[in-house]
């Protein structure tokens, strides 16, 4: 019996850790999942918040000087109120326009890696405050002129990856519970033979202990029947030798001068 | 008598209760698994909804302000090309029409059906999508002038709603992949070892060597057991160093028992599970950047002489030259300092590579660090490959080396999708601290686990105990079985699952987590049928048998591509080359090392001529690739490998003539 | 004594530390008013003394002469008729009939460096000749009627020869032909008998462009047609020929379709940081290099659109002020 308990318990303590990792990795996975739902949001607003400058860069009015430029990114702005700021850039990162007071005075350092990698295209990237979400704008000849940049909390983000970890949470846990009961079930059921096979290891041992005990006051080892005669009959041998070899030892001890 | 104890209790008992470990934790992670299907289906579906709203809500924005400043309704110039370019944009969206409130169409554009890449898969029926269009109303002032409707593809959200649900999957493979490692480990610290300990020293014993100690423990009547046994050794050892020298000397002379100077010797079984964990923690460690490395070593600061697709690839060609240079010297590494030494020295490098290539900038850098890592790893999986042969005591079994393969893929596998989980949401460089971490565990577990004599350094040579006398290496059978198949097989998996296929997919419109999905497939046949074909492999069917079905399986997956073609196709390509490959690596090994006697070093040859092969073969068809085409090249390979059995059952026929 | 005293000190009080005359072709509009309205709101103590040629070249040595007698700090110039009347040409440097000692800023030039009045925008080569520059390259006007109307061919212009910047245009614009694709169907404006284009001349040239297939009229660098902005943009919508012009004024006061352009207000108080440099900072004019203007505006005039059945697209509805 103590076997099985043994075993159950090692059953559910991996399974514990399993099920964590499991948790773990599908938090992981649902905030990725997550971000990429709010990035994708995130792009379409960068890119109808670049049409206009679009517009302006393909007949050649440098995006600086479009007159209305505040206008139009406050506008884009108002269109979701959980948006931070909403930044035009020119060519070299410098911020030109803003909806931010005040404005910085360039595009942070993750932007430009992020328009290095996105080649002109619109991307977005999470940073440790929230999202920044950017789209290009070429002019007539291609040419890079600058860009729009959205800069979005992370908040609401967290707050939703949190619910699900705890969702999955108490999933496990209630998983973890039916599987304790059916485990238990389950292996009493599978592993009788296995169990009864140790438990044969077990009265082997026991009943050659007896024996042993027993041969100290005359007795001589017996035999019994069983499945693990073969464990019996290798401990009585064991010990045969061991008490012939000591009583070796002792009589030359006796004997030495 | 012993072996059948042995057989009895261990086997049966272990592999029981690791069945029953293992059906459990599945069941529980597939429970929980759905559930987080069902789950994530619930957080995500308003989400896509909510994007496609905003679509249509920016489209509207633009119709009612040109209607505010005067322009009426049907004269709106420009509407069609803006609807036009907005479907473009945006792949979910299907159909955009707007109309007046008269019912009349002022404008409609709608996507260009094209031949679809995805069938529709049976999620589809699964996950019934609700809305699949919004109508929103168009004002001007306060006068209803009409209606813009947006249709979202079914397709879309589908593909979405599948993404997530494989996704999902992987996780869930990925924990029972642990689970399973972690149940056979506890199986055998708990149950199989105290037994094999006690077994053992009772033979030792009973023979007349009291040399030994165990460790103390094991359940009830192991437990007692073990402590007499141990007694037993410490008294005589006790007894004989109080008698004075003399007698001592003489005692040895004349007696035929051994007794111990001094305190009995800790004896430790070496068993090829002891490396499983550590090696399946170091393998994830190693590969944690199997998914991204590509894209990490295109965005680092490069030379200017170097391109972005050669510094993508400079990473993984070092590591294949590292390893293929290291390999003939791994197993004389392995035997001379011991295969626990070899394996703990190689993990502070790998922990320090893995650390570096985190925080470096630069692709030279990058695949500076990689080649050391590739050192390291090749001495640390021949070392653990070592130690699985020496504990299997040189059978030439299939087993050790079948467990071997299946704990390296299994944790590249778990590698892959962990450091891609890691790097997607925390950045690169937590993925490579976390694959430095996990070293680290695996190199404490290794100093735990890999006990007994399997790990000390070799003194005298195995002899190999059956089996036909060793060929002389360069023999016929070798050769043909290195040719034909080996060579062949490598060269497949380097040109078609490393390279042909993240192409072929991408050319099709793929994104880069769907070909990392369909790769992993490769190595998820690998590691679900490994362990069959070891058993299959060294029972009943044996190992040629396996061999040749599993190489006429991948040549057919092969030339299956030049039939049909499409994404289901190349899917079906790569599970059923991963299956024929599983089919033939086991058992490849297994021949070879008995062909070449037992030992280590024709592993090695034959490993080293693998990965040759792979770098050739990667060479080749990245020069050829732009003159004959994905097709022909694939077409090649597959006679290329149909080839190799026809040559090698050649060979194996004529010898069995030979010998007969 | 003290009478004497207490007049002088009353002088003193009342007199402003700056005196600048602001000298106009057409009277004080939106840039001479920009230009007043930033210097009183900086602070600079300007009295502004105001003369207008009236569109007539005579009065201009007038004014100069006035200038020196009254001592003015500086000479605001606008447009390039009467800077040429007062500060000359590189030509005329050693000529004392023009002004090449005080301070003399020039606006709402079209093109100063073509008009020889200065050596570059950099540098003006005048030791006190300095002003603003407004305006945009042709190609954005070229791309700004394509993206109004993407099928557009021919480009229609009036111009005159007795007004060389309108001559220099005709001339910049032939030679875009070429690169950016389409025709221009130039037509002369005949000169009466005062060597000027006459009124009566426009309609049918209007009407010859009609006939001609001109799809748009670029309606700029003529101070005639500006000042006839009616008449032409008028006629050019009966023609059914939308026009457009680097002017703002043309869209908002007059019937031209679209334009390009600074607003002039904004252009007065560019000149307005200019002359503070120099009165207040103490630079000498020909020191600073001509100032550009960094702020423009597509403006729409949505009636002239709506008679001329000729909306703008969507494109364009967002980036553009719209007037009407």
């Amino acid at each position: 019996m103590a076997l099985f308990w043994r075993i159950w318990a090692a059953v559910m303590l991996v399974n514990l850790a399993v099920l964590t990792i499991f948790v773990g990795l599908a938090t992981l996975q649902f905030g990725n999942i997550n971000s990429s739902l709010v990035g994708e949001r995130l792009l379409v607003l960068a890119d109808r918040t670049a049409a206009p400058f679009k517009a302006a860069a393909k007949i050649g009015l440098p995006l600086s000087t479009v007159r209305n430029s505040v206008a139009l990114l406050e506008r884009a702005r108002q269109t979701d109120d959980a948006i931070l700021a909403i930044h035009l850039f020119d060519a070299e990162g410098r911020i030109v326009h803003s909806t931010a007071r005040p404005a910085p005075t360039a595009i942070p350092a993750e932007a430009f890696a992020g328009r290095a990698a996105a080649g002109g295209g619109a991307w977005y990237r999470e940073t440790a405050e929230g999202f920044i979400s950017s789209i290009d704008i070429v002019s007539r000849d291609s040419n890079p002129v600058g860009g729009i940049l959205i800069v979005y909390p992370g908040g609401g983000n967290v707050t939703r990856i949190r619910a699900m970890a705890a969702e999955l949470a108490l999933l496990s846990i209630a998983v973890l519970l039916a599987a304790a009961a059916l485990s238990a079930l389950f292996l009493r059921l599978g592993l009788d033979r296995q169990i009864t096979m140790f438990e044969a290891i077990d009265s082997a041992v026991t009943s050659f202990e007896r024996g042993a005990w027993r041969s100290a006051a005359g007795r001589s080892f017996s035999m019994a029947e069983g499945d693990a005669d073969e464990l019996r009959s290798l401990l009585e041998s064991a010990e045969t030798r061991y008490r012939a070899e000591g009583r070796k030892l002792a009589a030359t001890r006796d004997d030495a001068p | 008598m012993n072996a059948r104890v042995r057989s009895l209790n261990r086997d049966s008992l272990r592999t029981g209760l690791i069945g029953m470990m293992a059906a459990i934790v599945t069941a529980s992670v597939m429970a929980v698994g759905a559930a987080s299907i069902a789950a994530f289906d619930r957080a995500v579906e308003p989400e896509l909804t909510n994007r496609t709203r905003l679509i249509g809500s920016i489209v509207r924005s633009e119709i009612q302000h040109a209607l505010e400043l005067g322009i009426p309704f049907n004269a709106i110039v420009g509407l069609d090309r803006y609807l036009s370019v907005t479907i473009e944009k945006f792949d979910e969206v299907d159909r955009i029409s707007v109309t007046s409130v008269s019912g009349q169409t002022v404008a409609v554009v709608e996507r260009p059906t094209a031949p679809s890449i995805f069938e529709r898969s049976y999620l589809g029926e699964v996950i019934a999508f609700r809305q699949t269009a919004f109508a929103m109303s168009i004002l001007n002032g306060n006068e209803l002038v009409g209606e813009i409707t947006v249709e979202i593809s079914p397709l879309f959200v589908q593909t979405r709603l599948r993404d997530v649900f494989l996704d999902v999957m992987v996780i869930a493979l990925v924990a029972t992949l642990v689970a399973m490692e972690l149940a056979l480990a506890v199986a055998v610290t708990s149950v199989g070892k105290p037994l094999d300990r006690v077994l053992r020293l009772l033979g030792q014993q009973r023979d007349g060597n009291f040399l030994h100690c165990i460790r103390p423990g094991g359940l009830g009547g192991l437990g007692r057991a073990a402590a007499r046994l141990n007694d037993h050794a410490e008294d005589l050892a006790e007894r004989l160093t109080a008698l004075p020298a003399a007698v001592r000397s003489r005692i040895r002379a004349t007696m035929d028992t051994r007794i111990a100077e001094g305190r009995p010797l800790r004896l430790r079984l070496s068993d090829i599970n002891d490396i499983r964990l550590a090696l399946f923690l170091f393998s994830v460690a190693t590969e944690i950047a199997a998914a991204f490395l590509p894209l990490y070593a295109r965005a680092a600061v490069r030379p200017p002489w170097l391109s972005p697709e050669l510094a993508a690839a400079a990473p993984l060609v070092l590591y294949l030259v590292a390893v293929a240079v290291l390999s003939p010297f791994g197993g004389a590494l392995a035997r001379r300092f011991g295969a626990r030494r070899l394996f703990l020295a190689s993990v502070p490098p790998t922990v320090l590579a893995l650390a570096a290539m985190g925080f470096s900038g630069s692709v030279v850098w990058i695949t500076l660090w990689r080649g050391v890592m590739a050192v390291f790893y090749a001495t640390a999986t021949i070392a653990c490959q070592e130690y699985a042969i020496r504990a299997a005591a040189g059978r030439g079994s299939a087993r050790p080396v079948g467990a071997f393969v299946a704990v390296v893929y299994g944790g590249v596998f778990c590698g892959s999708a962990l450091g891609g989980l890691l790097a997607g949401r925390f950045g690169f460089e937590a993925a490579f601290v976390s694959g430095a971490a996990i070293a680290v565990v695996s190199g404490v577990l290794g100093l735990v686990a890999m006990r007994g004599r399997a790990g000390d350094p070799e003194t005298a040579p195995t002899p190999s105990p059956d089996g036909p006398a060793p060929q002389p290496w360069f023999g016929a059978r070798f050769l043909a079985l290195l040719l034909g198949i080996a060579v062949p097989m490598n060269a497949a998996t380097a040109i078609f699952i490393w390279y042909l296929t993240p192409l072929i997919l991408a050319a099709s419109g793929s994104g880069p987590a769907e070909i990392a999905r369909v790769v992993m497939l490769y190595y998820l046949a690998v590691v679900l049928f490994g362990s069959t074909v070891v058993s299959l492999s060294d029972g009943r069917i044996g190992s040629v048998p396996l061999l040749v079905s599993g190489a006429l399986a991948s040549g057919a997956a092969l030339l299956s591509l030049t039939v049909w073609s499409g994404f289901w196709a190349v899917v079906a390509a790569v599970a059923g080359l991963g299956l024929g490959h599983t089919l033939i690596r086991a058992p490849l090994y297994a021949l070879a090392l008995r062909i070449t006697g037992g030992s280590g070093a024709g592993l090695n040859a034959l490993r080293l001529i693998e990965r040759i092969g792979a770098i050739l073969g990667l060479a080749a068809s990245a020069v050829l690739l732009g003159d004959i085409g994905a097709e022909s090249s694939i077409r090649a390979l597959g006679i290329a490998v149909l080839s190799g059995i026809a040559l090698y059952a050649i060979v194996e026929i004529a010898g069995r003539f030979r010998s007969a | 004594m003290s009478a004497a005293l207490t007049a002088f000190l009353a002088t003193s009080a009342t007199a402003a530390q700056y005196k600048i005359m602001i000298a106009t072709w057409r009277g004080c509009e939106e840039a001479c008013q920009g230009f007043q309205d930033y210097l009183t709101e900086q602070g600079v103590d300007a009295e502004f003394i105001l003369r207008d040629a009236g569109q007539k070249k005579e009065p201009l040595p007038g004014f100069l002469a006035e200038a020196r007698a009254e001592g003015v700090d500086l000479i605001l110039t606008w447009g390039t008729s009467v800077t040429r009347g007062i500060a000359g040409t590189l030509s005329e440097l050693s000529d004392p009939a023009f002004n090449h000692d005080i301070p003399n800023v020039f606006t709402i030039v079209a093109d100063p460096v073509g008009a020889d009045i200065i050596e570059s925008l950099d540098h003006t080569g005048r030791r006190n000749v300095t002003g603003t520059y407004n305006r945009m390259p042709e190609e954005v006007n070229i791309e700004t009627i394509r993206t109004y109307l993407p099928s557009f061919m021919r480009l229609g212009l009036l111009y005159s020869t007795n007004e060389k910047n309108s001559v220099l245009k005709r001339d910049e614009i032939a030679a875009l032909t070429g690169p950016m694709g389409f025709e221009l169907i130039a037509l002369e404006l005949s000169l009466g008998e005062n060597r000027e284009p006459r009124v009566e001349d426009i309609a049918p040239k209007m009407a010859e462009l009609k006939a001609a297939g001109v799809d748009f009229l670029y309606l700029g660098s003529s101070s005639f047609l500006q000042d006839n902005s009616d008449a032409v943009t008028g006629a050019a919508v009966e023609n059914g020929i939308p026009v457009l012009s680097p002017y703002e004024r043309l869209v908002r006061e007059s019937q031209a379709l679209i334009s390009v352009a600074p607003r002039y207000y904004d252009v007065g108080r560019l000149a307005g940081e200019q002359v503070e440099k120099i009165l207040v900072g103490g630079v000498a004019a020909g020191d600073l290099p001509v100032a550009r203007m960094t702020n423009f505006a597509v403006v729409i005039n949505m009636d002239v659109a709506s008679k001329l059945k000729l909306f703008p697209p969507l494109d364009l509805l967002r980036v553009a002020e719209t007037v009407n």
